[in-house]
């Protein structure tokens, strides 16, 4: 081994124990080793130096960074935030009837319960094509008409996005795919399993316990080999 | 072996009733009231696919009831795991519900009995092909999970996790 | 109503409830943390800026699976990291010039460099220099003239404290290429600091009584 090959084994394991990937036995060696080495404690003096040069020297930069820019951010986030909300609502689960009326109904109050005139406005809502401030189009003499032509035009999102068609689909990305109605299940207080008897097709597989807060779970492993004549793809 | 086929026949007899109380298996005596809890159990198999591609979050909401055993370390090996699907099974004591995975692999369940807090399944899987993989007894209490790994897929390897309970 | 000095995870918790006051108080509280990083990362302001917004976008999208099984600021850098990493190697194919260990140094051919702290020592004492604008300026071009995989595993280790293995994880290479590449990267760092530096310590200068220096010729190319 040339020198420089301890030199640089020497340099890693320094590096490793500066960095906090020894374990307590490796630990305990190395520093008997500093102690003997002062070349090696020079070296890691200057490891330290460099740490606190590259934290203190960012930390400084992100110090001359003005407020005012932050603060920027913060406005640009809030938007976006805002907008991913907007999109959420009327893209994600389908929502009710009177979930997709209530930005329109916000400006004017009306009470939900006066079914007579909020059967009236569904009537209007549903058969509208535009945006609320389109509405004067079909039905006229609905007072109600008029509140949301008040309404500010980024609310107008959310109707807008719909025809007539009952259930907007936009949602294309559902993270679960839900042909069937998933089960619910409770939290398990245990799952430990007696396996009472098992057979592995052809290969061989085990089984295996993982360690848990509340147990073991059984994990039962297979081997599916790739089978040559079936396979398009090569490994 | 033997017990489990001998409960299946003497149970869906309808002799359960009568002669339930006299039977203990490994434990779980069977009195008429519990006997009819154990003729039905809702199962469900959610396959996972574990990948090498690097994602964050690794674990999406959705796993999260997998959460820890997906982070032990005999899975450090992936770095993301991606919700497959989840399919429900409807057992009913004695008969076998089959069903194939988007995966191709297709899972059988029996429910071979239980009382209201456990149950007893034969779980069989097969490959695409339709060649065995698995062939297995086990009892779990309800909600348990039991995990059969290693399925085959192109981007990783597909994980199952099966949970049953008495309905 | 949640206080600005709650803990990390109640402001989590409050946030992922829609609590906007609450992500406010996170982003306050790591903004700066995270622009330090993404400047180390892209050392260019507009570029960490960006990063900034983006991470903080990210980490409300994402707010939802996160679990408090780590910390939240564990969570969070790992978040900024993958954004810096992607974004080099976007920028990477823009890029004419490559600061590829410009000063590579060869550990056969030359003695381990000066101890950095013996060159230091000549400047002021550690406690002080930290406050020398200078010496930040020095360290800041240091920091320009190493590449973009050294650049990374300093900040990722020194700045963010990610272990090895959460290194490999980002950069998508073994245990063994981080400590190689952080051995090689640190390295050079001591050897451009020692240079960059020396040229400060008052004994070797005339007027540098209180270690001033004539800034470098160097021109940090920006990309």
């Amino acid at each position: 081994m040339s020198d420089t090959d301890t030199t640089d084994q020497k340099y890693l394991d320094l590096q490793a124990y500066f960095d906090g990937e020894m374990d307590a036995a490796e630990r305990e060696r190395f520093e008997a080793e500093l102690e003997r080495d002062t070349e090696l404690r020079s070296e890691l003096d200057d490891i330290g130096v460099m740490r606190e040069l590259v934290v203190g020297g960012l930390e400084s930069e992100a110090k001359d960074v003005p407020q005012a820019r932050f603060e920027q951010i913060w406005d640009e986030i809030d938007a976006t935030i805002d907008r991913d909300a907007r999109l959420q609502e009327s893209a994600g689960t389908r929502p009710s009837i009177w979930a997709r009326i209530m930005p329109w109904l916000r400006p004017a109050a009306l009470p939900m319960a006066a079914t007579a005139a909020a059967a009236a406005f569904v009537v209007v809502v549903v058969n509208s094509t535009g945006d609320p401030s389109n509405t004067e189009a079909p039905v006229a003499s609905n007072e109600p008409v008029q509140a949301p032509a008040q309404e500010p035009a980024p609310s107008a999102e959310p109707p807008s996005q719909e025809e007539a068609e009952p259930a907007p689909k936009l949602a294309v990305n559902n993270p679960a795919p839900a042909d069937e109605e998933p089960v619910d299940f409770d939290v398990p207080d245990s799952n430990e399993a007696e396996v009472e008897r098992i057979e592995f097709g052809g290969h061989s597989g085990h089984i295996e316990q993982l360690e848990g807060s509340r147990g073991t779970t059984t994990v039962i492993w297979i081997e599916e080999d790739d089978e040559p004549v079936d396979s398009e793809r090569s490994l | 072996m033997t017990k489990t086929r001998q409960t299946n026949r003497l149970l869906s007899t309808g002799l359960a009733l009568v002669i339930a109380p006299a039977l203990a298996f490994g434990g779980t005596a069977l009195t008429p009231a519990i006997a009819d809890a154990a003729d039905k159990a809702d199962c469900q198999v959610t396959s996972v696919l574990a990948s090498k591609e690097k994602k964050d979050p690794r674990i999406p909401k959705e796993l999260n009831f997998l959460k820890e055993q997906l982070e032990n370390d005999r899975f450090a090996a992936y770095n993301s795991f991606k919700l497959l699907e989840r399919k429900p099974f409807k057992l009913t004591k004695g008969k076998t519900s089959k069903g194939k995975m988007k995966s191709g692999h297709e899972f059988g369940f029996t429910l071979l009995g239980g009382d209201d807090k456990r149950v007893k399944i034969h779980a069989s899987l097969l490959s695409k092909s339709g060649k065995k993989l698995l062939d297995t007894d086990y009892g779990i209490e309800n909600n348990g999970i039991m995990i059969v790994g290693g399925g085959k897929h192109p981007d990783g390897k597909i994980i199952f996790a099966i949970q049953c309970k008495s309905v | 109503m949640v206080s600005q000095d709650a803990d990390d995870l109640i402001l989590v918790d409050a946030a992922k409830k829609g609590d906007r006051r609450a992500f406010r108080f996170l982003v306050q509280r790591y903004q700066r943390k995270v622009y330090a990083v993404a400047y180390g990362f892209l050392r260019n302001r507009e570029d960490a800026l960006d990063v900034v917004q983006e991470s903080f976008i990210k980490v409300h999208r994402y707010l939802d699976r996160f679990e408090g099984n780590s910390s939240f600021y564990t969570w969070l850098y790992r978040i900024v990291a993958n954004l810096c990493i992607d974004n080099l190697r976007r920028n990477k194919r823009h890029r004419d010039v490559e600061f590829d260990d410009a000063l590579r140094h060869d550990a056969d051919a030359e003695a381990p460099p000066t101890p950095l702290t013996n060159t230091l020592q000549g400047i002021g004492d550690p406690g002080e220099m930290l406050r020398r604008k200078e010496i930040m300026a020095a360290f800041t071009d240091c920091l320009q003239h190493l590449s973009d995989k050294h650049r990374a595993v300093i900040v990722m280790r020194e700045v963010q404290g990610m272990s090895y293995e959460e290194m490999a994880k980002a950069m998508e290479c073994s245990k063994g290429t981080i400590m190689s590449r952080l051995f090689h990267a640190r390295r050079n760092m001591q050897k451009l600091l020692t240079e960059r530096l020396g040229s400060m310590v008052p004994s070797k200068k005339d007027d540098a009584a209180d270690g001033e220096a004539v800034p470098s010729t160097q021109e940090a190319v920006m990309p």
